[in-house]
């Protein structure tokens, strides 16, 4: 049961030949254009669990020989208060900067090795006069740690050109993790200024990006980058989705020990809303589910319950503005005969719903959003539960 | 099949099924999930020393968001963390829990021990809730507990004859000490019986 695990390293996954390349192919895609255009800036937008740091990992392995790819999870690095214009760029200095001896730099380039990164990162130097204790070792913060200030900025720009331009070497960064920041101001200054200072010093960047950069309001900032990648829910409706689906699951059946029934692996699919955390998690709970009952094969009963209980963790702590929007989408849903709700990520409920994935995008020329199809059986229910 | 009420020692084999995943355990009060705290902690460690497995499982006290990360960051990745004191969650630490769930990739299971009302304040977290898939249990704090009343019954019914009887022709000796009615006679609190 090892194989299905929801919370898994996507990383550890791909190691364990577990990926099977989705429909939308977001990784070969981007790859393929960073061939062509390595200096490319390209976004990737999706829901939660579809599989998009998977992607970035995946993308890290198929850059051409000549680039190194570096994998950034942004607010692991960096504090959500302290996210702003250069940070994107003072930590990709970070990154190639450590991939350089300063020794063998000449003495103009090192001043501005050393510039840049104190620009950065910081640096310890002596407080002057006037200063509380004169003379002492103080902190003095960079772009990570204090406020952004232009030279800074400048700096780290400077620093970059001077080690890239001395360097074959080509460079593409991975920021994963700011699709869980909220939009703020700053951040959307940060991207916009730093992918743009990425691009012209010939870095290609991929950047995961919170699900409300696709609203109207930041087209703006979308647009600013080469290419936008919606990786969404696999399309659990149509065949192609259902069969990408049963793959992923086959694929972990068969390193596990076989234990999904054909009847039980289309249920699963069903029931997963093309969500690759939800579909894994579904087995691994049927999987549970047989266990308790000494059953040697999980069947439509195992996977029946394991549904019932992911929908109702879905469902808990529902705001009232979200519990009546979705009884509004519910009764809206049972008047026509196509299961798409008319919706739109016009409000903050829309997009909490989303980000809970309570509704589930699926990929098309039109966006089409249908009820995680966990939760419809409960919501007949939805106060009492 | 239902989702329903699940014990200690059930929830442990259950988590012990994968070496990775978190899972939310829900109780009806936090001083429940105290004591909750202590029986899966030695179910687990019990369990975990069966298997010959040399990780700790070990309760966590939660504070605040900044310090449950470096908590966790000293526990290796097969350890358990069992998470208690949840109602001192709120919007702004699950918010910065959400945004840092990378901080704990590799790090240990972790078993959130919450209220309900802990629990719905989890869910705001969804990039953190995705980690459990579906595991929620609702904790059934008599799970493993013998009611001894339906056991008495059973063993008169078995034997059929009623406690003094059984008392008496065990002091006569004229009733062979089988497992059963020694478990009779621990169960009557008439231990001292066998010593004769």
């Amino acid at each position: 049961m090892n194989c299905f695990d929801p919370k898994g390293e996507p990383a550890g996954a791909l190691e364990r030949g577990f990926y099977v390349e989705p429909p939308a192919a977001t990784a070969r895609q981007i790859a393929d254009r960073l061939a062509i255009e390595p200096s490319s800036s390209h976004v990737i937008v999706g829901g939660v669990g579809t599989g998009k740091s998977t992607e970035l990992h995946v993308l890290s392995s198929k850059v051409p020989e000549d680039t190194t790819a570096f994998f950034l999870d942004v607010p692991s690095e960096q504090k959500l208060s302290k996210l702003r214009a250069g940070v994107l760029l003072a930590l990709t200095w970070v990154k190639i900067s450590g991939t350089v001896e300063k020794r063998h730099l000449a003495d103009d380039a090192k001043l501005l090795f050393d510039r840049a990164e104190a620009s950065a990162e910081g640096f310890w130097g002596e407080a002057w006069e006037g200063d509380d204790n004169p003379g002492d070792l103080i902190r003095v913060p960079g772009i990570l740690e204090g406020p952004d200030k232009s030279d800074n900025i400048d700096n780290v720009v400077s620093g970059l050109r001077m080690l890239l331009g001395s360097s074959a070497q080509r460079y593409v960064v991975l920021f994963d993790g700011l699709d869980r920041a909220k939009r703020t101001a700053d951040l959307v200054r940060m991207i916009a200024r730093d992918i743009r200072s990425l691009e012209g010093l010939g870095i290609g960047t991929v950047l995961v990006a919170p699900p409300d950069l696709q609203l109207d309001l930041n087209r703006q900032i979308a647009e600013r980058f080469s290419g936008f990648h919606f990786h969404l829910a696999a399309d659990f409706l149509t065949a192609a989705g259902a069969a990408f689906l049963s793959q992923v699951l086959r694929s972990r059946g068969d390193a596990g020990s076989g234990l999904l029934a054909a009847t039980a692996i289309e249920s699963i699919v069903s029931f997963s809303g093309g969500i690759l955390r939800d579909l894994v998690a579904l087995a691994r709970d049927s999987a549970e589910f047989a266990y308790a009952q000494g059953a040697d094969e999980i069947d439509e009963g195992h996977v029946a319950a394991a549904v019932d209980r992911l929908g109702r963790l879905l469902l808990l702590g529902l705001t009232p503005e979200m519990t009546k929007r979705l009884t509004h989408l519910r009764f809206s849903r049972l008047r026509q005969k196509e299961p798409f709700l008319e919706f739109t990520t016009a409000g903050q409920a829309d997009i909490d719903l989303l980000v809970r994935r309570l509704v589930v995008q699926l990929p098309g020329a039109i966006p089409r959003f249908v009820l995680h199809p966990a939760i419809v059986p409960l919501l007949p229910g939805l106060g009492r539960l | 099949m239902t989702t329903g009420e699940t014990g200690a020692s059930s929830i442990a084999s259950r988590i012990l099924l994968t070496d990775g995943g978190w899972t939310l355990v829900e109780f009806v009060s936090e001083a429940a999930a105290l004591e909750g705290a202590g029986m899966l902690r030695d179910e687990l460690t019990h369990e975990l020393g069966a298997r010959g497995e040399q990780a700790r499982a070990v309760i966590v006290e939660f504070t605040d968001a900044e310090a449950l990360t470096r908590q966790l960051a000293e526990l290796g990745e097969a350890d358990i963390a069992i998470l208690t004191q949840l109602d001192r969650l709120d919007a702004r630490q699950c918010e910065w829990l959400d945004l840092h769930r990378g901080n704990f990739t590799g790090g240990p299971r972790v078993i959130f021990l919450a209220t309900a009302r802990a629990a719905a304040q989890l869910c705001t977290a969804g990039n953190l809730v995705a980690w459990l898939g579906g595991r929620h249990y609702k904790f059934d704090q008599t799970e493993g507990v013998m009611d001894v009343e339906a056991r008495l019954q059973t063993l008169r019914a078995l034997h059929q004859m009623d406690n003094d009887t059984m008392t008496r022709l065990v002091k006569e000796k004229s009733l062979p000490l089988t497992p059963e009615i020694v478990e009779w006679l621990i169960l009557l609190n008439r231990g001292d019986l066998l010593d004769d």
